[in-house]
This record gives C-alpha cells, sequence and structure tokens, in this order.
C-alpha cells in the first residue's frame, strides 16, 4: 500500500476515531445528567412520602430510603468507544482503499506510458465506477489512444521518408557505378545523376512543406483570391503536362460575377495543382479532365474528375495520407505527398476536401472551401 | 553466357541495373513485380534471381516462398540497408544471400559471381570426389545431391555448399569465416547471422542422429561441426 493510502487511512481514521470518542463522551455526559435528575426526582417523592406519612403512619415506623446504589458509572464509556474505534478503522481501511485504488492504478498507468508502453489502459480496472477518478482514468485511456495513434503516423511516417529517399540513391549508385563502368558514356550518367539529386532535393522540399503545414507553423496570409483567376493560372501549368500525355483538360469559367474567396493565393495555387496533376498524373493518355466549380450557401466547391481507374473504395480515404499509394496503381512517377498537401492546406483554409469514384470510371475530388 | 532475372519494381532502376550487369557479360531479363517474376521462372530456366524485397503487390518475401516451391535457383535478396528482420526471413526461407539497398552495383555483381562460381564448380576437381559418405548423410559432389538415409534431401545452393565443407571436414570444427568465405565467397561482416541462419535450416532439413542430437553442432564461439559418426 502506498504512501496515499496511509493518509487517507489515518485522516479518515482520526476523524472517526475524534467523533466516535466525542459523540460517546457526550452521550455519557448526558446520561449523566439524566441519572441525578431521576436520582432527584426520586429523593423529592421519597421525602412528599415522609411527610403524608408522618401524618398518617406510625412514628416508629421509619421509612427507609434506599440509599442511592453509587454504582460507579465510568466517566469515559470504553466499551462501546472500543466497538466505535474498530468499526471505524475497519471503515478507514475500506475509504482508504476505495479512494487510493484507482490513483494508483492511474500512477501505474502514467509510469509505464513514461516508460513508452502506451498499451497500458485504466478503465477496465475501474470497473462500473462513477465518478471523477473514473472519468480522469477514461480521459488517460483517449489520451493514450491517441498518443498511440500519433506516434504510430509519425514512425510509419519516417519508415516511409527512409525508403522514399533510398530510392533515388540507389539509382544514384548504380548511375555512379555505370559512369564507372563505361567511361564513354560519362555524359548520361551525369544527367541521370543530376535528374535523381534533383528528384532527391523536390522530394526534401515536398516534405519540409508538408511538415510545416502539419505542424501549423505556416501563417496564413489571407487576401482577396479570384477564383477563376486562379483557376486559370493552375490550368496554364497542367495544360503543358497534359499534352505530353494528350490529355485534354475542360474548364469553362463561371460567367456569372467572378467568384472569390479569402486566403493565401500561393497555398491555394499549389493544394489545386497538386490536385490537378494528381489528375493528370493517373490518366490514361488521350483522356479527359475536368474541373467544375459552383457556389451554393457561402461555399465554393471545385471539382477534379478523370477517367483514370479510380481507387478501391476502401483506399479512398487514405489517399490523403502521405506517401499512399492506392493498390490497383501501377508505379507512377511522383512522391505521393502532392494529395497530403493539398488536404493540409485546404483544411488550413478551413475547408475540405474529399474523394470518390464516378460511376463510369475515374475519381473525382472535391474540393470545398468557405466563401468569406 | 549465363542468364540473370531481375525483380524489382522501380522501372528506372531496373533499366541501368540490367545495363550494368549486362555490361559483365551476363543476360538479364527482367520483371516489374513478384508475380511476372515467379511465372517468367516456371517459363524459362535462369541461373540466379536478384529479388527486390520491397515491392508493391506480391513483396520480395512472398515471392521467394513462390519461387521456392517449384525451383532451387539461386536468389541474391536486394534489402533495405539495417533491415535485418527480412535478411533473416529471407535467408530462412531459402534466399542465398543478400545485398543492401542501396549499394555499389560493383557489390552486387561480385555476389552474382560468387554464387554462380560455387554453383558451377570444376567438373574435374568434382570427378575426384566421388561421393561423401558420414552416417546416415549422403552427398554426391558432382551432381550437388544429399541424401539421408536413402532419402534426397532438397538444399539451396548456399545450404549445399555449406553441408559440402562441414562434410569434407566431418569431424572438425569448421569456423564461421571459413563457411563464409568458402560458403557464401565473401568474409564475414560483423553481426552477420547469415551463416547460423543457413546451418539453421540445413539443420531442419536433415534427420536427427540416433541418439536424438542434430549431426551439424554448434561451437561455441569456434564456428561449426559434422559429427562424424
Amino acid at each position: 500500500m502506498g504512501r496515499l493510502y496511509w493518509k487517507f487511512f489515518i485522516f479518515f481514521f482520526l476523524a472517526q476515531l475524534t467523533s466516535v470518542i466525542g459523540v460517546g463522551i457526550a452521550f455519557s455526559i448526558q446520561r449523566e445528567r439524566d441519572d441525578l435528575q431521576r436520582e432527584r426526582v426520586m429523593q423529592m417523592q421519597a421525602t412528599g412520602n415522609l411527610t403524608q406519612g408522618n401524618l398518617t403512619l406510625d412514628k416508629s415506623q421509619t421509612l427507609e430510603v434506599p440509599p442511592r446504589q453509587h454504582k460507579p458509572r465510568p466517566w469515559f464509556p470504553l466499551i462501546p468507544i472500543l466497538v466505535g474505534a474498530l468499526a471505524s478503522f475497519i471503515f478507514a481501511a475500506l475509504l482508504a482503499w476505495y479512494f487510493s485504488k484507482p490513483i494508483k492504478r492511474l500512477h501505474q498507468a502514467f509510469a509505464s506510458a513514461a516508460n513508452g508502453n502506451l498499451d497500458a489502459r485504466v478503465g477496465v480496472s475501474m470497473g462500473s465506477r462513477r465518478d471523477e477518478l473514473a472519468d480522469l482514468g477514461s480521459a488517460f485511456d483517449v489520451m493514450a489512444v491517441r498518443l498511440g495513434a500519433l506516434l504510430q503516423s509519425q514512425t510509419r511516417l519516417l519508415h516511409q521518408v527512409s525508403h522514399e529517399l533510398r530510392s533515388p540513391l540507389a539509382r544514384l549508385q548504380i548511375a555512379v557505378g555505370l559512369a564507372r563502368q563505361q567511361p564513354e558514356k560519362l555524359e548520361s550518367s551525369l544527367a541521370r545523376i543530376e535528374r535523381e539529386s534533383e528528384r532527391m532535393d523536390d522530394l526534401v522540399g515536398e516534405l519540409l512543406a508538408l511538415s510545416r503545414l502539419e505542424s501549423g507553423a505556416i501563417k496564413l496570409e489571407k487576401e482577396s483570391v479570384n477564383l477563376n483567376e486562379l483557376l486559370t493560372t493552375v490550368l496554364e501549368d497542367a495544360r503543358f503536362e497534359g499534352d505530353a500525355k494528350q490529355i485534354s483538360i475542360d474548364y469553362a469559367p463561371q460567367t456569372e460575377a467572378s467568384i472569390s474567396l479569402q486566403g493565401q493565393q500561393d497555398l491555394l495555387h499549389r493544394a489545386i495543382d497538386n490536385v490537378v496533376r494528381n489528375a493528370i498524373k493517373y490518366s490514361a493518355s488521350q483522356s479527359h479532365v475536368s474541373i467544375n466549380t459552383s457556389a451554393e450557401n457561402g461555399y465554393i466547391n471545385i471539382t477534379v474528375n478523370d477517367q483514370g481507374a479510380g481507387v478501391a473504395e476502401e483506399e479512398l480515404g487514405l489517399i490523403f495520407q502521405a506517401f499512399f499509394r492506392g493498390s490497383n496503381t501501377n508505379q507512377a512517377d511522383g512522391h505521393g505527398v502532392g494529395l497530403a498537401i493539398a488536404k493540409q492546406i485546404i483544411e488550413a483554409h478551413g475547408g475540405s476536401i474529399s474523394a470518390k469514384n464516378i460511376a463510369t470510371g475515374g475519381l473525382s475530388v472535391s474540393i470545398r472551401l468557405s466563401n468569406v | 553466357m549465363q542468364t540473370v532475372l531481375l525483380i524489382d519494381d522501380d522501372v528506372e532502376l531496373v533499366e541501368m541495373l540490367k545495363e550494368y550487369i549486362e555490361q559483365e557479360n551476363f543476360a538479364v531479363q527482367v520483371a516489374y513485380d513478384g508475380l511476372a517474376g515467379s511465372q517468367m521462372l516456371l517459363q524459362q530456366a535462369f541461373d540466379i534471381v536478384v529479388l527486390d524485397v520491397m515491392m508493391p503487390k506480391l513483396n520480395g518475401i512472398e515471392t521467394l516462398k513462390a519461387i521456392r516451391q517449384h525451383s532451387n535457383v539461386p536468389v541474391i535478396m536486394l534489402t533495405a540497408r539495417g533491415d535485418n528482420t527480412d535478411r533473416i526471413i529471407g535467408l530462412e526461407l531459402g534466399a542465398d544471400d543478400y545485398v543492401p539497398k542501396p549499394s555499389s552495383p560493383r557489390e552486387l555483381v561480385a555476389r552474382i559471381r560468387a554464387i554462380l562460381r560455387r554453383v558451377r564448380p570444376q567438373e574435374n576437381i568434382n570427378s575426384l570426389v566421388a561421393q561423401i559418405t558420414i552416417g546416415a548423410l549422403t552427398i554426391w559432389p558432382a551432381q550437388r545431391l544429399v541424401e539421408w538415409n536413402n532419402e534426397p534431401v532438397i538444399l539451396t545452393s548456399t545450404e549445399y555448399s555449406l553441408l559440402e565443407i562441414l562434410a569434407k571436414n566431418a569431424g572438425q570444427v569448421v569456423s564461421k569465416q571459413d563457411l563464409s568465405q568458402h560458403g557464401l565467397g565473401r568474409q564475414l561482416a560483423r553481426f552477420d547471422r547469415s551463416i547460423d541462419v543457413h546451418l539453421s535450416s540445413i539443420r531442419h532439413k536433415l534427420g536427427l542422429l540416433p541418439d536424438g542430437r542434430h549431426c551439424i553442432q554448434t561451437v561455441f564461439r569456434s564456428g561449426y561441426q559434422l559429427l562424424k559418426s
């Protein structure tokens, strides 16, 4: 038993003992007083009888006044107090256990969490308890689950980053090997080496951007952004990429009063650009990518549809995670960070991004942003 | 010309590696996923397979299992540097050796050569040793065949090489360094458990001695010994 238990125990026990003794003494004093009073009444009655008897009875007859039985009534009622003390001893022990046990469990759970084991749970040991301590226990459990998930996702991310960095490194190593093996082809090997190092640089840059967005370190510099202008600049770049695969990108700017929203222009550009490039990347050549915008109830919707293979239903929620690659995609160029960055940017603007499969084939990514 | 099958999902890497290995006088064919690779092995014989562990769909370990169901072709695994679990699982499943990725392609070609040298030793040397018999174990070095109690034992080429070294030195302790040098064709690296994994796998494939012991004994801190009785 811990120190807390003994503290609780001593406090409870002393408190109860004091009250038992106090009540006992109070009772015994009260009883003493009652006895005295009763005696006095009896004496008074006896003397009354005596005067009456004097009148009626023989003088020779003497009334024997019963001598006051002086059974020494203890001033301190020992037996009841001892019983009370024993009862309070047991009760204090139980009460102290009742309070200190969950705290002890919590302490153990915290200690094991501090040692890196986030699997410890307190809720089960609380049983059917319903009070603040049980709430504390379940709050700990919730915290442990969240922390565990967070830690796991960080570890996973680190693992994927190292793997993702290894691929260009492996290619670099081989390119260097080729340059050594065939000095006459040095130029093409050097071009490869250059390309791989640029790729690694891109990846590191994207990772930094993602981690900055995730940690909330980027402070948005909001300004009024015209949606049509934004999409037009995105499309200029994307068309260039789409042309290589003969993919046409359809976008009809809204003719009505141009929609504008509050946000940081370069970030929004990057988010939409990532979504559009992703659509192009996973589209077969000679297909269409279409972009639609609509405004309703203070929200702006931007939808990007492609005619690619789509994503397996159960993976739809995962494609916005960094480094996730759908199971029905082939090896594609890129790092798998683009959609994760887009999601972070949109969410930093208070919007949401979601994906669904189109019945006729292809993926539809919707961005929903507040108009104000 | 000896043939190499490269199984890796990284298209660009495979392209460069193919070029590199071809320059070293091998015929190279490639497969971009495990399924295609194990099917190519069914249709065509290769001298050696280079298999990447990290692949989508069928990963390297699963591919190795599929290959080992019907073939004893030597397999070199490309494993992530520092990932020991993959290595040990790979070796346990019958991979012959591994090369960390990324590493220099020169290293990979050296390992390929080392394994192929073992698998096809010089004929004239083998013809001198007709057969080795130690207790229930019989080895025919020329055919690289092993029998235990007149039952054939299926070993991978690395396992066979290690067993042959132990059999030629039956009753003596062979150090891990020597086993690595002559069996795997390379220096024993620090913390390298390959030899232990291969030998534990051989032990499982061979039966027990009449007294219940394994015929291959670990000699603590010095190496391994094939019991003579």
